[in-house]
């Protein structure tokens, strides 16, 4: 399906279309960065106040590659049920039992004697519940689906983040054979996304980063997490899919093992947890990044000045000129601190200075980041 | 086994993360004739001295921290009735929690299982805290020290509303007030009138700990 830009009568940007989008990825050249922000932001849902606004701007703005969201399986259900992720009756969280008093973790953390009697089978990404949420038919962009937790994140929320965490030394057989059946849920996920919706790619979410390190050690990495990435990887490749991967935080001695693995677009190599210079410097023309603009300081609290020179500064560290490996999105959801204006600025600049670049050639801009140090002041 | 390799033993499976082996460890140092403070001293403590030390080096993470406090209150629960005859110091309470709009928890149950294998006394408020509930915690158990928690931008404003509300309520002057989490720093923490602001919860239990001496 060749792209039509008439499709898109508002936009104030030429899109790329999917073929463009693909060599970005695989660093084969392109007219500019990449945009790709709906995934990120879970639209138009969180943001009520402003969703009006928030609509037109992705008109005027739409992104160059969408990804469609999988409904995501009930966590509690009773026996029966197909589409859920714990089937079995009364099963009470752990830690727990006053509402008011859990974190978002516990809500849903398990006894292992509990996750033995889930169903092998649930939940069923053929049931039809699944898969795909506001679907429209190809447009000529690149297009995949979006499934969340790809490993650590879908294990603590069944035991809990704390219990997880030493459930690597604690239970360690039982954290790979859970892993074991979420990888064949997401096998059967792939298959479904190939088969029914020829999609391109397949986005994860998989947060093993904290702000000044990762959440567990490489050797925890390398027996747990790795083996289970690189089984999905080969699948979804094997399939003719690209692998994105969401991951916050420090993720520094993960990313030569993700790049080992094939691992396509990697987002977002968060400022302030490690140094996206750095970062490029060791892995330039390695992997596509998925670059996302800080959450935590810059677009919460900066000027929308400071908006365009961080994202300007982004594309001139991260872009490779002839080759792309640069899709742009924000580091994470736009929360409600965000000021509008900053999240118009963002867009502006991604395409404007995006489109820049392409013709005269990456600038040397610094990030904000580096002249004042942007704090709350409100 | 002489008494520093009972002692050593116990350190080993303490950082090893072999808490099933922990009870009995403890129980077997008391019969052989050791203290209830030196197997504290000299097993389990200095077991989380270590693995604070390769914190700060960067070479351990949350999993052994969380690991050697548990084993280490395993075996404090051991060693309770003989420590409360030796009159082990009692270092105070800590009223914790996570502030209001904010479900996150892994920093603060950090330091309550890390304060707490330390001497000190935890009172856990949870998660979404609101203020008054802050101020009522602090007006019922008057702890000197007061640990708040946020990890978003948006949730983080909540240290400041309640510091206020405790200076309404005349609480604030004897408290010291520690803030945290991933957005937080030592600026915003100045900002907000804290007084302490460290970037993890193992160096504040080190600081604390000290403080408190």
């Amino acid at each position: 399906m060749p792209l039509d830009q008439s499709k898109f009568p508002k936009a104030k940007k030429d899109l790329l279309s999917r073929e463009e989008v693909k060599a970005l990825i695989k660093g084969k050249g392109t007219t500019r960065p990449a945009q790709c922000i709906t995934p990120v932001l879970y639209l138009p849902s969180e943001q009520p106040f402003r969703q009006k606004e928030m609509e037109q701007i992705i008109e005027e703005y739409p992104d160059d590659a969408v990804f469609f969201e999988y409904t995501r399986p009930r966590n509690f259900g009773k026996p029966g049920d197909r589409y859920v992720w714990c089937d079995v009756e009364n099963a009470d969280p752990l830690l727990h039992k006053n509402e008011d008093e859990i974190g978002i973790d516990e809500k849903t953390a398990l006894e292992w004697d509990v996750i033995e009697k889930i169903s092998p089978d649930v939940p069923d990404p053929y049931f039809p519940e699944c898969l795909v949420q506001d679907y429209f038919e190809d447009d000529g962009r690149y297009r995949g689906i979006f499934w969340t937790r790809l490993s650590f994140e879908r294990l603590w929320h069944f035991r809990g983040m704390t219990n997880t965490l030493m459930d690597f030394y604690l239970y360690p057989d039982e954290v790979k054979a859970l892993l074991l059946k979420l990888r064949n849920i997401i096998f059967k996920v792939i298959d479904r996304s190939v088969d029914e919706y020829h999609f391109d790619a397949i986005a994860f979410t998989d947060d093993i980063g904290m702000q000044d390190r990762p959440f567990f050690s490489e050797d925890i990495f390398l027996e747990f997490i790795k083996p289970h990435y690189k089984e999905v990887i080969d699948y979804a490749h094997s399939k003719g899919m690209d692998v994105w991967l969401h991951t916050c935080g420090n993720i520094e001695p993960f990313i030569p093992h993700m790049i080992e693995l094939g691992l396509d677009v990697l987002h977002p190599i968060q400022k302030y947890s490690m140094d996206e210079e750095k970062i490029i410097e060791q892995y330039r023309d390695q992997i596509c990044f998925w670059a996302g603009m800080e959450v935590q300081r810059i677009l919460p609290f900066g000027s929308t000045e400071d908006v365009r020179q961080e994202m300007r500064f982004l594309i001139d560290t991260f872009y490779l000129p002839n080759k792309g490996r640069l899709v742009l999105a924000s580091g994470n959801r736009f929360r409600h601190d965000i000021p509008t204006e900053n999240i118009r600025a963002f867009f502006e600049e991604l395409y404007t200075y995006g489109s820049c670049v392409a013709k005269h050639g990456v600038g040397k801009h610094e990030s904000p980041s580096k002249g004042h140090t942007v704090l709350p002041d409100r | 086994m002489d008494h520093q390799e009972i002692l050593d033993n116990i350190q080993e499976k303490v950082i090893k993360g072999k808490i099933k082996e922990i009870e009995p460890l403890c129980v077997d140092a008391l019969q052989q004739g050791l203290s209830a403070m030196e197997i504290l001293e000299g097993g389990l403590l200095m077991a989380m001295q270590r693995v604070a030390e390769a914190w700060k080096n960067g070479k351990a993470f949350i999993p052994e921290v969380l690991i050697t406090a548990r084993a280490m209150n395993i075996g404090l629960a051991v060693l309770e009735p003989q420590l409360a005859k030796a009159d082990r110091k009692h270092r105070g309470k800590v009223v914790i929690g996570t502030v209001l709009d904010d479900l996150h928890d892994i920093g603060k149950n950090l330091i309550g299982l890390m304060l707490k294998s330390r001497g000190f006394e935890i009172v856990d408020l949870g998660v979404n805290v609101k203020p008054e509930k802050f101020v009522e915690a602090i007006k019922e158990h008057q702890p000197p020290i007061l640990c708040m928690s946020a990890l978003l931008t948006t949730s983080m404003v909540h240290f400041r509303k309640v510091i206020e509300a405790l200076e309404e309520a005349g609480l604030r002057e004897d408290l010291l007030i520690c803030v945290g989490g991933a957005p937080v720093t030592q600026a915003y923490a100045n900002q907000v009138k804290a007084d302490v602001y460290t970037p993890d919860a193992v160096s504040l239990a080190d600081l604390l700990e000290e403080r408190f001496s």
